[in-house]
């Protein structure tokens, strides 16, 4: 079930509308029920994966409670053989058929006559995001953080939740389920909110990024076609429609779950108001890298192998090289992982290697960028090399993004060197040359007007500003003009009905 | 919640039910026929105010004019019928009608029949459809036509859900479709009780050459025929009388030959059936070629006058309507035919035409 469909409205409104009239201790039983529902649309066969997943996290978590603090051992043999079979269930279903496809030829070019046979499961939905939140969870119980949960109908809820199953956010046990249990009374303001958000959401999803769809599908796959501006066009319209795409899916989700006064964790915070590439990566998909410093990163820096190369590196290099050393790998390891955790294609290793290059790069390199800084005379803080910075860094992503996006990598790389060409580049014709990108004048015009809003609302936020607080402090007037125009605004323009296809959200197929 | 949240969203949820509604007004089915006003005319009849209702497509809404049929005899035969109507939709039409009216006569044209299942065009479902009030008639009406469309090689029935919901498809019309008029959101409701009029059409001559003619019947399509005789099955059922007519024009042999298919089965059926496209019917109406239709497949204004004039000689003799003309009740019919008069006044005064 689509977000973008009346019937996802109507199943919504259905089930905000009896959690307020459910009894406080059976609303937990319709939001299981619910999830359950929401998920057999997608077909049966899915759910047996996601049942698989529960099961077992939810016994090896028990298994692992019996233990005591010092029997390590034991827990992490079971621990080992959960994350075997979870991790090997996303391997086999997402990657192994790439993996086959792949080293089919390799076989061939040493004479081999050999042919990997190829899974044919459809990938179930959400399953890169239930299997990280329910081993996040496993890998807690292992490290003692709190106690297993002792009810498999209460966990089962906890890996199904329905608003974050098809895009995340990848929750901790600790934070969202004992919001499930906790007491929900039907308040106005969360359910305005929740509604708000949705609306944000739908707004940044059906105007704006399955707008940008229609551009961006129309010149990736003939790029060679166009000028070098408007290959760069078609590049920054992918990174702003991916934004808008995954943020306003999460914003959906953040905003049904906060009508029922269940709050997910934040999954973006203006990413490309990021100065770094780094910072970019705590901004963009938060829980996802959140998750990968806390159980891949720590783990990794932690380790005995670590502490030894640090101490080798320290006696060897001097200064910061010396001491960041052992954190180049692990940090290498985590941007490659959330690279290849997006999809299985040359395009998101090539992410991976590239965002992962990237980071170390700067790591490595930042010493003598902060020499050359200190040499210009440019000051910490100063708002131009701030804005060079923001630029910078969105650039580099984009280009990071355009790889994954193009028809093959050596495309993507051939779209950087066409858009990064200014001998390619047609800037006076441009306004004319844009028509013939997909969207006609009127579509442009609305995409633009809908992207200075995207970006002037960010703007306000990344300043401190709290915008539905600061909605609901104007006069009634105002804010139900506001209200009016947004859903106005995503009727009326909105990418939807005979004529277009309604896109799917990009991070559902993660 | 608080007793003033409680008004205000209560307050807040009513705007916006108008709110949308005046979305949904705007963002309607915009075509040259004007549908809608037929339909919103049609709705806001008093109720039963109806002798007779006239379904068909645009070879019966240019050719009965109402209005002259109500001066000269006082029957109020209404029109009903839209440019390429199909005929599998005139069942639900008939039900629409019997919510508000009770007529004594339902008038059916047959030209229809020569609708396939492959001709089919979207337009011809939406202008019907999208122009109905919403309820189960409506969705009837919709699965009835999609499912009939369902079985030619055109992609109609795509998006169902745009049929239930045209928003869903006009939304899009901001996109260089649209006028300030549009915006005003008026419901303009056609003024002649169902007759089209055109500024271009209605008073052009175009002389039509004489087509050879022919009794021979066959070669209907299974599932145009399998529409008709539900529809035959559902006549059975009325309380009121059926007429089905044949409208003049000058149509190619494969056409005629449909439509003389079509007349057999209901004629099988025991139903009159008034056949006026053949040479003698036509000379009998009056009906020449060289002066009265605007293209082979419409008569102009003076085709039009002929026509009703006979049907309407035929229904008075035939069926027992009642004059209307005195009854205060019918005054919107005086106004009818004075406003169609003017404007066919107008249309004669203009050089050009």
């Amino acid at each position: 079930m689509s977000f973008v469909s009346g019937q996802f409205l109507l199943f919504v409104a259905v089930v905000v509308v009896l959690f307020y009239v459910v009894p406080q201790k059976y609303k937990w039983v319709l939001l299981l029920v619910a999830s359950y529902s929401f998920y057999l649309f997608g077909g049966v066969k899915p759910v047996i994966f996601i049942l698989l997943s529960t099961f077992s996290t939810f016994g090896a978590g028990l298994m692992m409670g019996r233990y005591e603090k010092k029997q390590k051992k034991e827990k992490r043999r079971i621990l080992v053989l959960l994350l075997l079979l979870n991790f090997g269930i996303l391997l086999l279903l997402k990657y192994y058929n790439f993996f086959a496809e792949n080293i089919d030829p390799l076989f061939r070019t040493f004479e081999y006559d050999i042919s990997m046979p190829l899974v044919n499961i459809m990938l179930p939905l959400g399953i890169s995001f239930y299997t990280f939140q329910a081993m996040g969870y496993a890998i807690d119980i292992y490290r003692g953080k709190y106690e297993p949960e002792t009810n498999l109908a209460h966990f089962a809820l906890f890996v199904s939740f329905f608003p974050q199953i098809m895009q995340g956010p990848i929750s901790r046990y600790n934070q969202l389920a004992p919001q499930f249990f906790a007491e929900h009374r039907f308040e106005y303001k969360k359910v305005k909110f929740g509604i708000q958000l949705m609306l944000w959401g739908f707004f940044k999803k059906m105007v704006i990024a399955d707008r940008m769809a229609i551009l961006v599908d129309t010149v990736f796959p003939y790029y060679y076609g166009y000028d070098g501006d408007q290959v760069f066009v078609a590049m920054f319209c992918y990174a702003i429609q991916i934004y808008a795409d995954f943020s306003g899916g999460i914003d959906i989700t953040r905003g049904l779950a906060g009508a029922m006064g269940i709050e997910l964790v934040q999954n973006f915070q203006r990413p490309y108001f990021a100065i770094t590439v780094p910072e970019y990566w705590r901004r963009w998909h938060m829980s996802l890298t959140n998750w990968m410093r806390d159980y891949v990163f720590f783990p990794l820096t932690l380790s005995k192998m670590s502490n030894k190369l640090g101490r080798c590196s320290r006696k060897k290099f001097k200064g910061v090289v010396g001491r960041q050393i052992p954190s180049y790998l692990p940090t290498f390891i985590v941007f490659f992982l959330i690279g290849v955790w997006h999809g299985a294609s040359w395009g998101y290793i090539a992410f991976g290697f590239y965002n992962g290059t990237v980071i170390v790069l700067g790591m490595m390199l930042k010493p003598l960028f902060e020499a050359v800084n200190k040499k210009l005379g440019i000051k910490e803080g100063n708002t131009l090399f701030r804005i060079w910075q923001i630029i910078r860094t969105f650039l580099i992503m984009m280009v990071g993004k355009t790889l994954v996006r193009a028809v093959s990598v050596k495309d993507g790389i051939l779209m950087t060197l066409i858009a990064f060409d200014p001998a390619r580049w047609d800037i006076p014709h441009l306004p004319w040359n844009m028509v013939g990108m997909g969207l006609g004048k009127n579509q442009m015009l609305v995409l633009m007007i809908s992207c200075i809003i995207f970006f002037f609302v960010s703007f306000l936020q990344e300043n401190g500003l709290q915008m539905r607080e600061t909605i609901s402090g104007q006069r009634t007037r105002v804010r139900w003009t506001i209200y009016l125009l947004g859903i106005a605004a995503v009727l009326i323009f909105g990418i939807y009905g005979p004529g277009y296809t309604a896109g799917e959200f990009i991070y559902r197929n993660f | 919640m608080t007793v003033k949240e409680k008004k205000r969203a209560i307050i807040f949820v009513a705007i916006l039910i108008l709110f949308l509604a005046y979305l949904l007004r705007v963002f309607d089915l915009e075509e040259r026929e004007r549908t809608s006003s037929f339909f919103d005319a049609f709705y806001a009849e008093k109720e039963n105010t109806m002798d007779a209702v006239y379904f068909g497509t645009s070879a019966a809404n240019r050719y009965w004019i109402p209005t002259k049929a109500y001066e000269k005899h006082g029957m109020t035969v209404y029109g009903l019928s839209t440019a390429s109507q199909p005929m599998v939709l005139i069942k639900n039409l008939i039900k629409e009608v019997e919510k508000t009216q009770d007529p004594q006569l339902y008038i059916l044209e047959l030209r229809s029949s020569i609708q396939k299942p492959d001709g089919f065009n979207e337009v011809f479902i939406r202008r019907v459809t999208d122009n109905m009030k919403m309820s189960q008639n409506r969705i009837d009406a919709i699965n009835a036509s999609l499912d009939f469309a369902a079985k030619g090689i055109n992609k109609v029935t795509q998006e169902r859900a745009s049929y239930y919901f045209p928003f869903l498809k006009y939304h899009a019309r901001w996109d260089g479709d649209m006028d300030f008029f549009d915006f005003t959101a008026i419901e303009t409701r056609t003024r002649y009780k169902g007759f089209w009029t055109s500024s271009k059409k209605t008073m052009r001559i175009w002389p039509q050459p004489e087509v050879e003619r022919t009794d021979k019947s066959g070669c209907m399509d299974d599932a145009t025929e399998e529409v008709l005789l539900d529809l035959i099955e559902f006549c059975d059922g009325l309380s009121a009388e059926v007429l089905f007519v044949v409208s003049p024009y000058y149509p190619d042999m494969t056409q005629q030959v449909m439509i003389n298919d079509a007349a057999e089965i209901v004629k099988q059926a025991g139903y009159p059936v008034l056949e006026m496209n053949t040479s003698e019917k036509m000379k009998e109406i009056g009906l020449e070629g060289e002066k009265d239709f605007y293209n082979s497949t419409h008569v102009n204004w003076n085709g039009a006058l002929k026509y009703t004039d006979y049907l309407s000689e035929h229904i008075d003799k035939n069926y027992d309507l009642k004059d209307r003309r005195d009854d205060p009740k019918y005054k919107s019919w005086d106004k009818a035919a004075e406003s169609l008069n003017k404007r066919i006044e107008k249309m004669k005064s203009r050089e050009k035409y």
